[in-house]
């Protein structure tokens, strides 16, 4: 569970890193649509909203809260640090933080 | 409103600029040594390789108390702190005062056996924890004071900060390597904005701690002279009764310790405090663990002679609670090691922010200072600081091993040291140039700290963690975390080395078109 919480922080980033339209250029090489910029940044705000939702779960109110604000750092840098190397390594590497997280749901909870 | 606009900008970037200067070497000490603060306990347990051997998988009270019973004897207080995860010995100290405010001598004890370690004379972790609020060398009130103002500019530079970078959230992701001083700020923005939360937190619960020392008349409105007396209602003692001069052996400890659990509904014992042992009048108070942020344990009174509960202490009035809140998430004392990484990470994260802040400054003003002789000091200063530290404090830590086993007063040299290595790197700072004196220290620093694994294995201190405890980890870990941090500083000086100008602070260098953020805000609106 805390490991699927990490990962939609950090999946949340990155959706909230493409919908603006300098990063999905770097990206994506064009600027998206207004509709699809929309799109990224409310699937982004909804992933950390589950994420903390998934702390609470685990870790209670208070603690939970805080490993939420303490991990928001260590989940953006990677993608603010990889984004000028390998622009599109963010996006693959939260596809498969959520799907390793998914999966793995069963054994780590 | 324009012109309002770029006013209120402005003097909002004359303030940061200044207050972060004036005050950022002092920061960067407190952050940093407030970081490694988070593994106070870690880092002592380290520098006191005598404590290394304790068997520490169970605790027998009773064989404590025998074994201090020479010791002690005649204490009105005598206290056992119980082992915990971070620091798994037994530490016993007494007075001959009774009450909470004696002053104490102190033993360390094998947790199984009961056994006195004599070990070297050391301050250990603390030293950086009281480094980091009061300062060394200096009048403890007027450290604190420093720190104080310190920590109020810190939040001006944060507030003032936001306020200047005003495309800090359009940037959140923005970093640009490769660009000299355009990387570092978009490193300082992405290190501030991306742990704020943490940076005003941190920063404003430091406040409150000592607020009581930078305001002070609302306590003397109210209690005049008996000051002690709002410190007494904010966080209650327990009433202590007169001795009867009557001896009267002492009961078994442990079933208090049980009785305590229960009567507390969980939570572990951090402690038991003997009120005139051997009395008829003694008391017997349990300090109880039970995770809380507040830092503030529930205390449970009996009687020694009949067992009886005679006090129950621990619950705060609602504005001590927030106080104590505060003060509890700054200290961290509550976090388990997931929290506790994410404390250290987002402290090495602030240190890095005040840092960059500092080079920052600097690199703008390549060429075009107000005062050319006070431009190369704030350089020099840069150097010795963000540099020279981590080589003091690694410094601290070979003293530790090194010093000869028989030095008098070997704690204070240990201090000695620390001190001793950051005059000298300022010193060196002085008169190296100033590329090279960056590279040089970060590199001396880089190494010192890697080759503290290296130190333990060739003192024969180095053992394999058999299981994944973390009693087992403590040192293992602590040489790890050295072996990390090193690496990092030694990619730092690697980068500066491979950057011909040197931290890209060189005079002849003029700061690129675009980069002038700071220096003119009024160019980007």
């Amino acid at each position: 569970m805390r490991l699927l919480a990490f990962c939609l922080i950090y999946a949340g980033f990155c959706c909230l890193c493409l919908s603006m339209s300098k990063h999905y250029r770097q990206v994506f090489g064009a600027a998206p649509s207004v509709p699809m910029s929309r799109l990224l940044r409310w699937a982004g705000w909804c992933l950390l909203l589950c994420s903390w939702g998934g702390w609470l779960l685990t870790d209670g109110g208070f603690i939970g809260s805080l490993l939420f604000i303490g991990l928001l750092p260590l989940a953006g840098l990677p993608v603010a640090l990889l984004l000028p190397y390998r622009p599109r390594w963010p996006m693959y590497l939260a596809s498969l933080g959520v799907a390793a997280g998914l999966l793995l749901l069963p054994i780590t909870s | 409103m324009v012109i309002l606009k770029q006013g209120f900008r402005q003097s909002q970037t004359w303030l940061h600029k200044w207050s972060g200067l004036l005050l950022g070497w002092l920061l960067y000490a407190v952050f940093l040594t407030g970081t490694v603060s988070y593994f106070q306990d870690e880092i002592t347990f380290w520098m006191h390789p005598e404590r290394h051997q304790a068997d520490t998988r169970k605790i027998d009270l009773d064989a404590a108390l025998a074994s201090l019973q020479p010791l002690s004897q005649g204490a009105a207080l005598l206290r056992l702190d119980l082992p915990t995860q971070r620091n798994p010995l037994l530490s016993a100290s007494w007075s001959k005062e009774a009450g909470h405010r004696g002053v104490r001598q102190q033993a360390i004890l094998d947790p199984a056996s009961g056994r006195i370690i004599r070990d070297r004379p050391s301050e250990g972790g603390n030293f950086f924890y009281r480094f980091h609020f009061q300062l060394w060398h200096i009048n403890l009130l007027m450290g604190r004071y420093l720190i104080g103002v310190a920590t109020m500019f810190m939040l001006v530079a944060m507030v003032s900060g936001v306020i200047v970078h005003k495309k800090i959230f359009r940037d959140f992701f923005t970093f640009r390597p490769g660009k000299g001083q355009r990387s570092w700020l978009d490193g300082h923005l992405l290190g501030a904005v991306l742990a704020l939360p943490f940076h005003l937190m941190i920063t404003f619960s430091g406040l409150v701690i000592f607020a009581f020392l930078y305001m002070p008349w609302p306590i003397k409105a109210e209690y005049g002279d008996r000051t002690m007396r709002f410190f007494a209602e904010a966080n209650p003692m327990p009433r202590i009764a007169e001795a009867a001069k009557e001896p009267m052996p002492l009961p078994a400890l442990s079933p208090f310790l049980e009785k305590a659990r229960q009567q507390w509904g969980g939570g572990t014992t951090a402690w038991v405090t003997l009120h005139h042992p051997g009395d008829r009048n003694a008391q017997i108070e349990v300090g109880m663990n039970d995770g809380r942020v507040t830092a503030v344990a529930p205390r449970l009174i009996y009687s020694a002679a009949d067992g009886q509960l005679q006090q129950r202490l621990g619950k705060l009035k609602p504005v001590a609670q927030v106080a104590r809140t505060l003060v509890g998430l700054h200290l961290g004392r509550y976090a388990g090691p997931l929290l506790r990484w994410l404390y250290f990470l987002s402290g090495l994260g602030g240190t890095f922010m005040v840092a960059s802040g500092l080079l920052l400054w600097a690199v703008k003003r390549n060429g075009n200072a107000p005062s050319a002789q006070g431009w190369r000091l704030v350089r020099v200063l840069n150097v010795a600081t963000l540099a020279g530290l981590p080589i003091a404090m690694t410094g601290y830590l070979y003293a530790n091993r090194l010093l000869p086993d028989g030095l008098a007063a070997r704690d204070h040299w240990e201090i000695h040291c620390f001190f001793g290595l950051w005059f000298l790197a300022l010193l060196h700072a002085e008169v190296r140039p100033h590329g090279r004196a960056w590279v040089e220290q970060l590199f001396c620093g880089a190494g010192l700290l890697a080759a503290i694994p290296l130190l333990d294995w060739l003192a024969g201190h180095w053992h394999w963690p058999v299981d994944t405890s973390y009693r087992e980890w403590l040192l293992p870990g602590f040489d790890l975390t050295c072996l990390t941090l090193g690496t990092g500083l030694g990619w730092l000086g690697w980068k500066v080395l491979r950057h011909p100008e040197g931290a890209g602070t060189d005079p002849a260098r003029s700061p690129a078109a675009g980069d002038q953020e700071l220096a003119s805000p009024e160019a980007t609106l």
